[in-house]
């Protein structure tokens, strides 16, 4: 029978229902609109801000760096373990040298451009990149460069490229000799067995930079890059040319690392790296990994406030409606008690409706608000959200429990009071 | 009449006219918060990136190549253009002074360090130091490294910039191939002319800083015989994203349209600002930084309107049904004085009149609230307070009144419409 009353209730009173439905859709929507962006909201927020380029660089360790030894192609390719190593967005191996133009001194820096492009997209390319699969001699060159040296797209440029005088035999004895050492501990012992202190990477550059013999080799201009920064004067060959080049088979100086901070903090991947990559050593670019750790916190801190207030805020509002509309129907409690029904009985009829309406609405309103964290997903951050299955229960136990504490106290109190005043009006 | 009928309404009613109250006031006050929030969100994101530093490099018009990587210049040939030292103040005078959160020059040259003479990049700085700034409110500014490169990290003490002594921090890359530690002093060479600088602190910062060693700026000038001279400016400001009207050639624009570019904090505008007050400079923006700050701040400034906009449709179709269902109930009500002979439009505004009060009454508090949340919000996040934007007050108001009086006209015509037969019958 308590379906039936329930029922015919809801068929008779359709508008007043529809209406406290939608209240209950409006709130429901609304908190799960914000909920879902929230959850996703830290990887969106971490993948945006790899746009400000690679916060972890890859360097040979200590004994390497004195033994004029790099890091090696294979041992790069390890990044790509995902299995072992957690959150790399992308990487970008380096090989620099020191070259002539015009008998001016210039860096020359040789990269993949696939991988530029994607962890340090500011650079600005008039022109076009150089193409990593083509076999084709093809230059880059810094806007200075171009500015100073009046180099046009399609010219082509002579470099002039310094052999590399092999250091490795005078460094064998050192080997034995040197531990390994902390890596920001200063040690004694691989300075002293060599009347020259171990040339390290990039510090080298000044010593060695007029020695040797140089080469020339031509290259087509196709693009001139903008950044403001230290490209501006470099010049930008193919890694693999550079690496033939320079006399330095399949080897780099450096790796540029985008790591994802949003899982797990930044010294966690690094130390991942440096387990799998052995004789390399990682340096977290503070100017990145601060401002990026700080941001994110902010930014999640924001959304999880933004939407408690909401939360609290809509419920309120739902719950007000919800009373109003019980409270209004005081004169039927009344009527109910006066023929005889027992108080809980009457209860239940109110509680069923209440249940009913919180249901209905939450559902809608949770599909609702999946639709519009998608929008917003899309507009701002040009993916979809993820689906947190456990949004679904917390929602819908949330608005059913809502619609009936609501309920509760004008319910409560009416079943309480004498019959005879509430069917009097008051 | 109407007065005494109000009254007694609302005397009798208390209790659902304080949750329709309530109802208002938590529509409001979510309209009036996020509205506050969003308005401010720009200014606040923005300051928080400042912290990944400079974001606008000024170099002297038409200098060489320099040998560069990862910012530090091993370039050992003199450069044939400076920028003066003198005019650095003026940075803090143009037209977005308020937006220059900080500046810093740098004296560069390569020298020869120790025993065993090797080469080094020696660069002469600004550390942390007041600079007078004449005949402008704010009189005094902070310059120097601290306030661009905020993530800086020195083991032991940084350079004191007023005392002027002979002291450097050392990059760690360089104290480990120098083998030096604070507390020593290391012997400078330039072109034979000898310094000893004693090491005060080391660097670290995981970036190629760690390959230099810092000085005060007047130190290199004076050993390098360039006094008064600086080769580059490194500058943080806070700026607004490029958007298309920004990204319009200057020189295609109207008077107007310049005006406008002009009056905004553009990183170009900013950066044609800088090069107008210092003599023969380029001013360009450091696009790593630059860039990637501009299109944040556009992301979160579109999610805030959004989540916004969302809030504000969805607190306000709720506070829309919750003065609906108050009417709703309400039927009996009008069809009986309908029934004893009112006319249409005094009874709408009989109702109206409730409607509106709880709307105004609502309206202002709830915008009250909303301003105190959106400051706890500002605080709890962003450690500020959040500018009260007048807007918001007329704003939050008319949507409350508007949108209780639209949510309440829609049953009170349909109740009107039936007659009051029907409706007293109880249906």
């Amino acid at each position: 029978m308590l379906k039936r009353i329930v029922f015919k209730s809801i068929q008779n009173r359709k508008n007043r229902i529809l209406v406290a439905i939608f209240a209950v859709i409006m709130g429901a929507s609304m908190v799960s609109t914000l909920v879902n962006i929230a959850l996703d909201l830290n990887g969106k927020v971490a993948k945006e801000l790899r746009a400000f380029g690679a916060n972890l660089v890859l360097l040979p360790d200590d004994i390497r760096e004195n033994n004029g030894q790099l890091i090696s192609m294979d041992e790069i390719d390890k990044l790509k373990d995902t299995g072992r190593i957690n959150d790399v967005y992308g990487y970008a191996p380096y090989l620099y040298s020191i070259g002539k133009i015009e008998e001016q001194n210039v860096v020359i820096v040789g990269g993949q451009f696939e991988n530029i492009k994607k962890i340090s997209p500011w650079w600005k390319v008039e022109g076009s990149w150089n193409n990593d699969n083509s076999d084709e001699s093809t230059i880059m060159v810094g806007n200075k460069v171009a500015a100073k040296l009046g180099y046009k797209i399609g010219d082509t440029v002579t470099l002039n490229i310094r052999e590399e005088t092999d250091k490795k035999e005078s460094f064998t004895e050192k080997t034995d000799k040197t531990e390994k050492i902390p890596v920001d501990g200063i040690s004694s012992a691989s300075q002293s067995l060599n009347g020259d202190a171990a040339k390290r990477w990039p510090l080298n550059i000044l010593s060695e930079m007029n020695q040797g013999k140089y080469t020339p080799k031509q290259f087509k201009l196709v693009g001139t890059v903008s950044t403001g920064g230290s490209e501006d004067n470099q010049v930008f060959i193919k890694l693999k040319e550079a690496q033939l080049l320079f006399g330095k088979k399949a080897q780099v100086n450096l790796v540029q690392i985008s790591v994802l901070t949003n899982k797990n903090p930044i010294e966690i991947t690094a130390s991942q790296i440096e387990k799998q990559i052995p004789g390399t050593k990682t340096r977290i670019l503070s100017q990145i990994s601060k401002a990026e750790g700080n941001i994110q916190d902010k930014i999640l801190f924001l959304m999880v406030l933004v939407t408690v207030l909401t939360l609290i805020g809509s419920g309120l509002s739902v719950m007000s409606t919800m009373t109003t509309t019980v409270l209004e129907r005081r004169k039927e409690i009344g009527m109910m008690k006066a023929i005889g029904a027992q108080n809980k009985k009457i209860a239940a009829i109110f509680y069923a409706e209440a249940g009913a309406v919180g249901l209905i609405g939450g559902i809608a309103g949770y599909i609702l608000g999946v639709l519009m964290a998608q929008i917003v997903g899309k507009s701002v951050f040009d993916t979809f959200i993820g689906f947190h299955l456990a949004v679904i229960p917390v929602t819908l136990v949330s608005t059913v429990l809502l619609a009936l504490i609501s309920s509760k106290i004008p319910v409560g109190q009416a079943v309480n009071i004498d019959p005879v005043i509430t069917l009097r009006g008051e | 009449m109407y007065g005494r009928i109000l009254r007694k309404s609302i005397k009798v009613r208390r209790k659902r006219i304080i949750l329709a109250v309530i109802a208002v006031i938590m529509g409001a006050s979510l309209i009036s918060a996020l509205t506050g929030v969003y308005l401010n969100i720009e200014e606040k994101v923005g300051k928080e990136l400042s912290s990944y530093g400079a974001n606008i490099i000024v170099k002297p018009k038409g200098d060489d190549i320099s040998l560069e990587i990862g910012g530090v210049n091993y370039s050992s040939n003199q450069q044939q253009n400076f920028l003066k030292e003198d005019e650095l103040y003026k940075i803090k005078k143009i037209f977005w002074k308020y937006n220059i959160l900080g500046f810093s020059p740098y004296l560069s040259t390569v020298v020869k360090v120790g025993p065993e003479n090797e080469s080094v990049v020696l660069t002469g700085t600004w550390f942390d130091k007041e600079i007078d700034i004449p005949d402008e409110a704010f009189k005094s500014a902070r310059v120097g490294v601290k306030t661009i490169a905020p993530w800086w990290t020195v083991d032991g003490e940084w350079i004191n910039d007023e005392e002027n002594k002979p002291e450097a921090i050392l990059g760690s890359a360089v104290a480990k191939q120098l083998e030096n530690r604070a507390g020593d002093t290391v012997s400078i060479n330039y072109n034979g002319k000898m310094i000893e600088l004693k090491v005060v602190g080391i660097l670290h910062t995981g970036g190629e800083e760690e390959n230099q060693i810092f000085t005060n700026l007047a130190t290199v000038q004076g050993l390098t015989g360039l006094q008064g001279k600086v080769s580059e400016i490194k500058v943080s400001a806070a700026i607004t994203p490029e958007d298309d009207f920004a990204k319009k050639d200057i020189t295609q624009m109207t008077k107007e349209e310049y005006i406008r570019w002009y009056c905004t904090p553009y990183i170009s505008s900013i950066a044609l600002q800088i090069e107008e007050v210092i003599t023969d400079s380029d001013a360009l923006p450091i696009e790593q930084i630059a860039s990637a700050q501009g299109n944040f701040i556009k992301k979160i400034k579109l999610m805030m309107m959004l989540i916004t906009l969302v809030a504000v449709a969805a607190s306000a179709l709720g506070v829309m049904t919750a003065m609906t269902t108050s009417i709703l109930e309400r039927r009996k009500e009008i069809g009986v004085i309908k029934a004893i002979g009112a006319r249409t439009n005094q009874i709408i505004a009989l109702f109206m009149a409730e409607v509106a009060a709880i709307g105004v009454i609502g309206g202002i508090i709830g915008y009250g609230l909303g301003i105190g949340l959106a400051q706890v919000i500002g605080n709890a996040v962003f450690n500020s307070t959040v500018a009260i934007n007048v807007i918001v007050l007329p704003v939050t108001i008319i949507i409350a009144i508007g949108i209780t009086m639209i949510g309440s006209m829609i049953p009170i015509r349909n109740a009107l419409k039936i007659d009051p037969v029907i409706v007293l019958r109880g249906e």
